[in-house]
């Protein structure tokens, strides 16, 4: 999921290459292939596969977008490992097809009092793959692999950020033996948390928290999560075919030792590896692929299609402005800036990729809030849709500020980069009467000045949400988050963040949330542009699909009905 | 003969050398983190990841690191895969390549062939039209214009070929077909002219006066010395190639080491990238030499002038 980096209108489901991205790559005619010589003849081929061209009745393909990066669950972070993972693999918990933590290697959990010590217990009878049982310490070892400071695990802190001890371990202040986990048996671990997170029995689900055997683990050596035979599985599946880097197709076939084996309708799922966009859409509609995401303009090509679907994600595009910037530091200019352009249109006209306009910071997606309301519901749209009203800030913040700031606005360059970059800069100059500059650099070059807050006023990143809860939003506008990079500070925003972080009143904990939002959006912190939606095609035969937000692709509920 | 060939050699391995370092330091210019999921990361976390990379030494440090791993062949391991050495990643992909690049070579060079002979032969005629119409379509419209058209008509509209992937010699044929098209292309016009000049040389009129049939001054006289410059182009028509086979093995789902290389960049995996970029540069490298070294057995005026020296 991760790897998705973060801009707008960028490839949805994985690391899809839009054709314009690519062509620019090859266009600079780099050095040639080998192309002399005898190469051995059938050797190269793949040899069909695990399926060939079309499918079995009990076996679904699908389309994977790149080749799998690394297998290996203390270390992955990218969305196409995650969409292979998530069916090999299995945490204390697993999210069911709504999204909800349902038990899983887990019988269940024991939650103290203060809700900052969880107790899981392990279920009867689970066993990895090589009929080795699955222990209380398979997970303590992976987890204190993921903290480990020479692991380099990137994603290290989905587990520091909320385990007590964790974090200390990690930085290197201390050893593995500050770590709040204990396995008083083989069956038994419990896990002392930082302060209360309601969210914690979903992040077991998520693959760095997934158990890893220390004997097999060992054995392996570098070698460890290359391939099939260099992984054990506890999880609905295991991978037949396929290795980490490697061109040709995974495949994944249902695991005999799995305890729920007999929830598991899919026996052969042949994990395809297409990165054109257009060549999917072709073997979509040839039959040899069961699903495949949409990117660009195949989006409005196909949005009247029965077999279109769309899902909008926890993931915020959101503007920056740098406040440490003369001109940037008034408020109205701010709001003026926040409020003068049309989302709409944006996303409908310029985008047409799904995307949805945002109104606030917290995506709809985030499904904890108020009640039965979503926080996005129970907060409703806090940028006043009045574009016209606009520019009455802009005038009384220019009187304000003396003068009319000279800003420049900063783009990355990706597939939709200049496109927005024009919108906007036209936006601006009807709706305020304000001429702002462009400067448009590289995607990863934007990125870099951003981190680095050499920018005025950005638009081309957003952020995507690591678990079902608003906390992975609001927290990076703390004035000392380091992913506050737009110099926004507010006394009362931090005190009602850092006391929801630490109280024990969930009710206390959302409507602190809910209110720093509102004064986030009242002091023009930040500004949402859209909420970023993936689409693609499913063929009406695949029932059962069920992506996870925060996670990857889950086969384990698919069906396949009335295919012939 | 030896003494040049030696020289050559040496030459050979300063420009390996050369590329070697300037790839390697332009690479330190791309912007953004090789680390992945570093948007995420505080700068913190993220020095600390890279330190594991040996990215937090200086650039000469890691330099002088990357290059003494280089001599002991050494290509290191990708940032993107895991740790999986760049040597296996390569070997998996390198023979899926070089096996369409020499099918596309082989189909590009028979057509060219043939298309250009049929030119010459039958000059202005509607044959020489045609072939010229084919070789100029061949040359002006870029693979990736024909990789998707090829894709979607013949095979998802016609279904005579599988839609991509590469299971099958079957599979290879539509990719390969659309690679040849700019060397058949080439070798048909160059053929062409080449033959036309050949056939008017006083040696062919002699062969036709001596009563030849028309068939054997083809053969024997005028395609013969009409292929000799042919040798020439090959090489340039071969890094044209590169990439096609770059964007035909994207379009065609293809496991080979261009497509491969085009993530490689996107991702910042340097060792990939110079695992890579030192593949094809020897690649390049030892066909000019064998090239240099072929014209110096061909062409005694070559190789007494590399003796003088």
């Amino acid at each position: 999921m991760a790897i998705r980096r973060v801009r707008p209108g960028k490839v949805l489901v994985g690391t899809q290459l839009s054709r314009r991205d690519f062509l620019k790559i090859s266009g600079t005619g780099l050095a040639g292939a080998a192309l002399l010589g005898t190469a051995g003849c059938g050797s190269v081929f793949e040899g069909g596969g695990g399926g060939g061209g079309t499918m079995k009745t009990d076996t679904l393909n699908i389309n994977l977008t790149a080749e799998v990066p690394d297998l290996n669950s203390v270390t992955t972070t990218d969305s196409v490992s995650f969409n292979v993972l998530t069916n090999l693999m299995e945490g204390f918990y697993r999210l069911d097809q709504n999204q909800k933590p349902i038990p899983a290697a887990a019988e269940g959990v024991e939650i103290s009092s203060d809700e900052l010590t969880y107790t899981f217990t392990l279920r009867d009878g689970i066993q990895w793959s090589n009929g080795d049982p699955v222990t209380s310490q398979d997970f303590k070892y992976a987890w204190l692999r993921v903290l480990n400071p020479e692991t380099a695990a990137t994603y290290a802190y989905i587990i520091s950020t909320f385990v007590k001890g964790a974090d200390e371990y990690n930085t290197d202040k201390a050893g593995p033996e500050a770590v709040a986990i204990e396995t008083p048996d083989d069956k038994t671990l419990s896990v002392e948390l930082i302060s209360k997170s309601p969210f914690f029995l979903q992040l077991t689900s998520f693959a760095t928290y997934f158990p890893q055997q220390q004997e097999f683990v060992e054995k392996m050596g570098d070698e460890y999560a290359r391939d099939g035979d260099s992984l054990l599985y506890n999880g609905p599946y295991t991978m037949t075919a396929g290795s980490t880097g490697g061109g040709s197709t995974v495949v994944l076939q249902k695991n005999e030792k799995y305890w729920d084996k007999a929830n598991v309708a899919v026996k052969t799922i042949n994990g395809r590896i297409v990165k054109d966009n257009d060549t999917a859409i072709n073997l979509y509609e040839g039959g040899e692929l069961a699903l495949t995401g949409l990117t660009g303009d195949s989006v409005k090509q196909f949005k009247d299609d029965p077999d279109f679907f769309r899902t909008v994600e926890p993931f915020t595009v959101y503007g920056r402005l740098n406040q440490k910037v003369p001109g940037l530091d008034n408020l109205n200019i701010r709001k003026a800036l926040m409020i003068g352009f049309d989302r709409e249109a944006l996303t409908d006209q310029i985008l047409q990729d799904g995307s949805v306009p945002a109104y606030g910071f917290v995506p709809p997606a985030i499904s904890p809030g108020h009640g039965d309301q979503t926080f996005r519901e129970a907060n409703g749209d806090l940028v006043p849709k009045d574009v016209d009203s606009a520019r009455a800030l802009w005038e009384k913040g220019v009187e304000e500020v003396g003068e009319e700031p000279k800003l420049t606005m900063l783009f990355g360059d990706d597939s939709t980069g200049r496109d927005v970059a024009t919108y906007m800069k036209d936006q601006y100059k009807t709706n305020l009467g304000a001429d702002l500059d462009v400067e448009i650099v590289t995607f990863d070059a934007a990125l870099d000045r951003v981190d680095a807050e050499d920018y005025e006023i950005n638009y081309s990143f957003g952020w995507i949400g690591d678990y079902d809860d608003p906390m992975t939003f609001m927290d990076l506008y703390l004035s000392d988050s380091p992913f506050n990079n737009s110099f926004f500070e507010n006394a009362e925003y931090d005190r009602l963040i850092e006391e929801a972080q630490t109280t024990s009143d969930l009710q206390l904990r959302m409507q602190n949330m809910l209110k720093a939002e509102r004064i986030l959006i009242e002091q023009a912190g930040t500004v949402p542009v859209f909420y970023n939606a993936v689409s693609g095609l499913i063929k009406p035969y695949f029932k059962g699909y069920t992506p996870h937000p925060f996670g990857g692709d889950d086969y384990k509920y698919a069906k396949i009905e009335g295919k012939s | 003969m030896l003494k040049y060939t030696l020289k050559r050699l040496v030459n050979a391995v300063v420009v390996l050398f050369i590329i070697t370092t300037a790839t390697w330091f332009l690479m330190q210019l791309l912007p953004g983190s090789p680390i992945q999921n570093a948007e995420k990361l505080t700068a913190e976390q993220e020095a600390q990841v890279g330190e594991q990379y040996n990215l937090d030494k200086p650039l000469p440090v890691q330099y002088a690191l990357y290059m003494t791993g280089l001599v002991r062949g050494d290509l290191g391991n990708s940032y993107l895969y895991g740790g999986t050495p760049v040597t296996s990643i390569i070997l998996d992909r390198l023979p899926v390549s070089m096996f369409l690049g020499t099918q596309a070579i082989v189909v590009g060079l028979v057509v060219g062939l043939f298309l250009g002979i049929v030119g010459a032969l039958k000059q202005n005629s509607i044959w020489d039209s045609g072939a010229a119409f084919l070789a100029v379509l061949g040359v002006s419209v870029p693979d990736f214009v024909l990789a998707p058209l090829a894709q979607y008509w013949l095979g998802l509209k016609l279904g005579i070929f599988p839609i991509a992937f590469f299971e099958s010699w079957w599979h290879s044929v539509l990719p390969s077909l659309v690679l040849s098209t700019v060397v058949a292309a080439v070798i048909a016009t160059f053929t062409r002219t080449e033959m036309l000049e050949v056939l008017g040389q006083d040696y062919v009129t002699l062969a036709k006066a001596k009563g030849l049939s028309k068939l054997a001054v083809v053969l024997k006289h005028v395609l013969r010395n009409s292929m000799i410059p042919l040798v020439t182009i090959m090489l340039p028509l071969t890094a044209a190639l590169v990439t096609g086979v770059l964007i035909v093995e994207t379009v065609f789902s293809i496991p080979g080491l261009g497509e491969q290389f085009v993530r490689s960049i996107f991702e910042k995996d340097f060792p990939i990238i110079m695992g890579t970029t030192i593949l094809f540069s020897v690649f390049f490298v030892a066909s000019y030499l064998l090239q240099d070294i072929l014209y110096g057995l061909i062409d005694p005026r070559i190789r007494v002038a590399g003796n003088r020296e």
